[in-house]
């Protein structure tokens, strides 16, 4: 056997890898959102995680409503709101929020990764969109800041230059660009 | 000297160890993963594949693969088992690859991959590729494949296109992917690069 040193030095590699004992939890991440969250590529972004795809295109708050109770004791990252930003005006904020943070809650997940609506300028946005959607983020962020279960993520700012959003972060001014999500993923990992 | 230490001084050791005795190659696999391998006798190879991901040391991944490879007329052929797990032991992941490449003219074969992989997190899944590659040129192939066996560490339904380019001991292979359905909803474009140098 003129190989057999170099067998044992082989198995004795997988057996090392073998005897690794989890001393991390593969702890499984959910993904809650809109069309951000679908188009995301999470395999790509997470490649060394156990992640799950809930987004869906269109999605805003009776979306999130529907997921009650289905996240019991999980980890969810929630991106959502940017569909219902003409309940934002500051005659429904305040209601709108609660009931956005009360939907987050009766998701019922262990610990909660959420972020900040993000600014937008697609085509049909009113002028001042973005000032609704950054009171919006600021009620929202008052009210979880006593929840511990809840991770808010501020990113609002990241994703404005000059005052305005930053072009190379979006495809079309309210979807993600590779750069954008970046800035999700990085933000995220960081919290984790 | 902690586990992860002693884990990545016994893979270097065998490395090492290995070297003088095997012809062996280097490369990168998807982007993402680099890799060293060595056929001993024509027929026998190991390999120690190190991913590269934007993360966290501890959450990196080293998978070992042994294996035999071989060639019958227009046939090649190999068979690998696999382990591999991520530097802090929050998951690991083995399975096997079975795969053959058949000439069926000069300039058109056909390949196919059979790969039963487990992961601790995503469970078992019976993953394959099937593709095919035209040779334009001596050192260009046109390639295309249909493929669920993870990119990364996810199952996907991707297809893949490309191109070979193969320069005596080198070669590079970048090809665009995407997903055409399955747990991955985003389907986005990926483009991914793979090179390979024999010693």
């Amino acid at each position: 056997m003129k190989y057999l040193h170099e067998i044992l030095v082989a198995f004795a590699v997988l057996f090392l890898l073998s005897s690794c004992s989890d001393d991390v939890k593969d702890a499984r991440l959910d993904f809650v959102g809109d069309s951000i969250v679908a188009r995301w590529d999470l395999a790509e972004y997470f490649p060394s995680r156990l992640v799950y795809n809930y987004g869906k295109s269109g999605a805003g708050i009776e979306y999130l409503e529907s997921l009650a109770g289905r996240f019991a004791d999980r980890n969810v990252v929630v991106m959502i709101g940017t569909n219902n930003n003409y309940l934002f005006v500051e005659t429904d904020r305040e209601d709108y929020a609660r009931r956005y943070v009360d939907a987050i809650t009766a998701l019922d997940a262990k610990r909660v990764y959420l972020y900040s609506v993000l600014p937008r300028d697609f085509t049909s946005d009113r002028d001042d969109v973005n000032d609704d959607i950054a009171e919006f983020n600021a009620v929202v962020k008052h009210i979880v800041e006593s929840m511990p279960a809840i991770v808010y993520m501020d990113v609002y700012d990241d994703f404005l230059h000059d005052g305005k959003i930053d072009f190379q972060l979006y495809s079309d001014k309210l979807h993600l660009s590779p750069y954008g999500y970046e800035i999700l993923t990085k933000t995220l990992l960081q919290e984790l | 000297m902690n586990k992860y230490q002693r884990f990545l001084f016994t893979a270097v050791f065998a490395v090492c160890s290995l070297a003088a005795f095997a012809q062996f190659g280097v490369g990168v696999r998807d982007n993402r993963f680099i890799y060293g391998d060595f056929t001993f006798l024509k027929h026998w190879e190991v390999s120690l594949e190190q991913s590269v991901f934007s993360e966290k040391p501890a959450y990196q991944y080293l998978r070992a693969y042994a294996g035999y490879k071989g060639e019958w007329k227009n046939l090649t052929y190999k068979g690998q088992a696999y382990f591999g797990a991520a530097y802090n032991g929050s998951y690991n992941s083995y399975g096997a690859k079975i795969g053959v490449n058949y000439r069926v003219v000069p300039r058109f074969y056909v390949k196919a991959i059979l790969n039963p992989h487990h992961d601790s997190g995503y469970g078992y899944e019976t993953c394959f590729l099937a593709g095919c590659g035209v040779v334009l040129t001596d050192n260009i192939d046109v390639i295309a494949a249909y493929t669920t066996i993870p990119e990364y560490r996810m199952s996907e339904k991707r297809l893949r296109g490309g191109f070979d380019f193969h320069v005596g001991k080198l070669s590079v292979i970048p090809e665009a992917s995407i997903a055409v359905s399955g747990s991955s909803r985003a389907k986005t474009l990926r483009t991914v690069i793979g090179f390979r140098y024999d010693f």
